[in-house]
């Protein structure tokens, strides 16, 4: 096994670069390919190797790479999120945790006005969004060109996009809309104390979700 | 014989397969033991490894661990405890389907053949 060049890394990476990878995760193993294939060659045969592994990855490849891998992380977020609001599983905590969502949800509906249960609703979106925002920062890149982000930061925060987007259709236009009248139809507030208390856990499981994903290991 | 279609249906039985017998392993290394097992008569194209890992590795059936080498970063894949069983489950599929194959291209064939 030998040591690449830099010339050689250099051709590795300008021609990852211009396949726009979305995710590190799938620049990353596909760097490592390249790279491990080139030293178990002679360095005189490196053109050929690598224009033979041009053709593997070819864009088609790696687009469909980026998008599999798009979703079997989205499939895995939501397992991981699943797994943790069963609170009988969590011993005596979960189900103290349990009973005390139980009993949030009640006091949501019977006592809080929905005036002030939108306050809340809307201080959980800024709490969460703001939270994941900066623990997966990974996930965002203001450069002009194209750089590779972390896929299972970017799958939550549209999870939390998705969910905020939702609720501001549900809960907030209607209110905008009616100013304010919707909100003394008893129904509509029990539905909205409801998906408030609902929207508050589905954003604490993502953010215990988004804590527990492994930190970004390298960016080119 | 290296036909890609027959090779897709069994390209995750391969994988659990390799793992469970050599501990953890790359996608490079997968690609280059299935080369050396059948003398270069298969080979896995990269383009389906990689998405099948990852789909093993979303149903829970594979872990990884990131190992930094030489500068860059190689993941490296082990089955879980539920990658474990579901080896046994595909194998015992696989050679079910292989038996019954068998059966219908040579009919004169015994019941009960094992490969």
């Amino acid at each position: 096994m030998r040591k690449l060049s830099s010339q050689e890394l250099e051709w590795i990476h300008t021609r990852l670069k211009s396949l726009y990878i979305r995710y590190t995760e799938v620049y990353e193993e596909i760097f490592d390919h390249y790279c491990t294939t080139l030293e178990n060659t002679p360095a005189i045969d490196s053109p050929v190797i690598i224009a033979k592994l041009n053709e593997t990855f070819a864009w088609s490849v790696v687009k469909n790479m980026d998008k599999e891998l798009e979703t079997n992380v989205s499939k895995q977020v939501l397992v991981a999120q699943l797994d943790y609001l069963k609170f009988w599983n969590h011993g005596i905590k979960g189900l103290l945790i349990g009973f005390a969502g139980f009993a949030v949800l009640n006091i949501s509906i019977f006592i809080i006005p929905p005036s002030e249960l939108i306050i809340i609703f809307l201080l959980s979106i800024i709490c969460t969004a703001a939270g994941i925002f900066f623990m997966k920062r990974d996930a965002l890149s203001f450069s002009l060109t194209h750089k590779s982000v972390s896929v299972s930061s970017l799958t939550v925060i549209k999870k939390v996009g998705i969910l905020n987007t939702l609720m501001m259709w549900i809960w907030v236009m209607p209110t905008v809309l009616t100013r304010g009248d919707i909100q003394s139809n008893k129904l509509f507030a029990i539905g909205m104390a409801l998906a408030t208390v609902l929207s508050i856990i589905y954003s604490i499981s993502l953010i215990v979700v988004a804590s527990n994903l492994p930190k970004k290991s390298h960016v080119q | 014989m290296s036909n890609n279609n027959l090779i897709k249906g069994s390209l995750q039985t391969i994988i659990l397969k390799l793992l469970e017998e050599n501990e953890r392993m790359y996608g490079y290394e997968i690609t280059q033991r299935v080369k050396e097992l059948t003398a270069g008569e298969i080979k896995i194209t990269e383009g389906a490894l990689y998405p099948a890992l990852h789909k093993l590795e979303a149903e829970g059936l594979l872990s990884t661990d990131i190992q930094q080498v030489d500068n860059r970063v190689r993941k490296y894949y082990s089955l879980t405890n539920d990658g474990q069983k579901e080896v046994t489950s595909k194998m015992s599929e696989l050679q079910g389907f292989v038996e019954n194959l068998q059966r219908i291209l040579t009919p004169d064939l015994k019941p009960g053949f094992n490969i």
